[in-house]
């Protein structure tokens, strides 16, 4: 497999791979089972303050989560939603047959928009213990 | 990115051309050489030519313990294993239209033998055991009246487990199939000696032992019965059974390796299988790492690990600058996880995670002991990626 050299990049940096500690977050797997991802972040004042990633994949789902965390921290949660398939496969220039990994990631900043916004003054109280 | 050389631990896909192997061949190429058609034998050039050829023949001979007319020369294993499947099941399809295989077989024999069951013949494909091996007596219980035809490799390319194809042969011959023993992981790594072995076909090809890519031979034993029908025809080369004009520089190659291979054999085997024991211990001393066929014999060279806890592809992108396989390289451009592996029982997941490493001449206890060193720390750093997501995902 032939990776880009944003992708390499970002699959060796993997900056934002960890767990923010007490934060919230959206988990997703695909059917094989073969792509499994979880996301995490503390929101203070309506922004992501913190966001973190595991992920279980091939170099270009590890490299679309490191994307999307430098996309999305320090933006205001509502950018979760303009983080999807179709941008990180534009930003890496992901072939065709990754569209369904990309897909996973999709879903799970989608499960993490949707716990955010189900619990976001929770999430506000502990920005401060944040790993 | 790591711009390091790469450490050359892929020896079962291809080796480099070994230098003096590489010499004689060039000495067939130019003007001043042996470049004569070895059919022309009505002038000196050509009658070089053949000369060269029949050294060449001696050669892979004695390295194999088979006589020099017993040999076919071919463009490598591949065409070889379909000459001798192809062509053994053509010749005989009067005497009946079954063949008995494996599921863990190159490629080369697969495709010939799925080949042949679109033509209308019957195969029975055996499993393996947990190991890798071939049961002869799964070979037995397969083997049918109208049965042609057995063909299981001598030496797995992918787990290096060697099969008892002594056992396999003589039950063959018992039954009065045919047995064809694709050897391309054989040749130059294990002590073969034709004369004794109740062995029908052998393929090989030269360009894993040190020889040139392009190049390799089918035996067929001199005895009663054991026929093939030409795949080509034109020429009548090689006794008709491979047509066309002899590749004397390929050829006086292959012989050359096959000469160097005699002679470095029994200190190379020692070396090489201390090496591949250095390499199995530091790999699995890392939790989750499975030896494939690990309690099975094995040629020295090759360690078959599958991981556990991470993905094959991430795996393989973090192993700059190891050159190693992901199960056969043979098979790494459809994308798909190792059949072979799959034949064992390992899952797509944990098939998908599996790296061959295969040891050669040139590798040294320094690049086993750096290439644990960039293995372990790929695998410990996707577990840390994976690690979010709890046991689930180990």
């Amino acid at each position: 497999m032939n990776y880009g050299a944003e992708v390499l990049t970002l699959f060796h940096e993997a900056a934002h791979a960890g767990q923010v500690e007490g934060g919230t977050s959206g988990r997703a797997r695909g059917r094989t089972g073969g792509v499994e991802v979880v996301f995490s972040a503390g929101v203070a004042g309506g922004r992501i303050a913190r966001m973190r990633y595991g992920a279980l994949g091939c170099p270009w789902v590890i490299a679309a989560c490191e994307w999307a965390c430098r996309q999305l921290e320090g933006g205001p949660v509502a950018g979760l939603g303009a983080v999807d398939a179709a941008a990180m496969a534009a930003a890496l220039a992901a072939p065709a047959e990754k569209t369904g990994s990309l897909l996973v990631v999709e879903d799970a900043l989608a499960e993490l928009g949707r716990a955010l916004a189900a619990g976001v003054d929770c999430d506000d109280r502990k920005i401060g213990q944040q790993s | 990115m790591n711009d390091a050389r790469p450490i050359y631990l892929d020896y079962a896909a291809t080796t480099p051309v070994d230098e003096a192997v590489a010499a004689a061949m060039a000495h067939c190429l130019g003007r001043d050489g042996v470049y004569g058609n070895a059919a022309s034998l009505m002038h000196e050039p050509g009658r070089r030519a053949a000369a060269a050829v029949d050294a060449a023949r001696a050669e892979l001979a004695t390295l194999l313990g088979a006589r020099p007319e017993e040999l076919v020369f071919t463009s490598g294993a591949t065409e070889a294993d379909n000459l001798a499947v192809i062509g053994a099941a053509r010749y005989f399809a009067d005497r009946g239209r079954h063949l008995v295989t494996t599921r863990i077989e190159h490629k080369a024999v697969l495709d010939a033998a799925r080949r042949l069951e679109r033509e209308g013949w019957q195969v029975t494909w055996l499993e393996p055991d947990g190991e890798g091996r071939i049961d002869p007596a799964s070979v037995a219980a397969a083997l049918r009246d109208d049965t042609v035809l057995a063909a299981v490799m001598w030496v797995n390319n992918e787990t290096g487990v060697v099969n008892d194809v002594e056992a396999i042969g003589r039950l063959c011959r018992e039954r009065g199939v045919l047995f064809h023993v694709d050897a391309a992981q054989a040749v130059g790594k294990l002590a073969i000696d034709l004369a004794r072995l109740p062995v029908d076909f052998l393929a090989l090809t030269a360009h894993k032992f040190y020889g040139p890519k392009g190049v390799g031979a089918l035996y067929i034993a001199d005895r009663p019965g054991v026929q093939v029908q030409p795949l080509l025809y034109g020429g009548g080369q090689e006794r008709g059974l491979r047509p066309g004009t002899l590749p004397v520089h390929q050829i006086v190659g292959l012989g050359a390796a096959a000469a160097r291979a005699r002679e470095e054999l029994p200190a190379e085997r020692a070396r090489l299988t201390a090496l591949r024991d250095r390499l199995s211990a530091g790999l699995t001393a890392l939790d989750g790492v499975f030896v494939n066929g690990g309690g099975a014999v094995r040629i020295p060279g090759i360690v078959n690990v599958s991981v556990a806890g991470v993905d094959g592809e991430s795996l393989f992108a973090s192993l700059e600058p190891l050159a190693v396989a992901s199960g056969s390289a043979c098979n790494t451009t459809s994308g798909e996880p190792s059949y072979v592996l799959r034949a064992l029982g390992r899952d797509d997941r944990l098939a998908g995670a599996s790296v061959r490493f295969s040891l050669g001449r040139y590798t040294t206890e320094d690049e086993v002991d750096r290439a644990v060193g960039i293995f372990a720390g790929a695998v410990d750093r996707l577990r840390r990626i994976a690690a979010p997501l709890g046991g689930r995902a180990a």
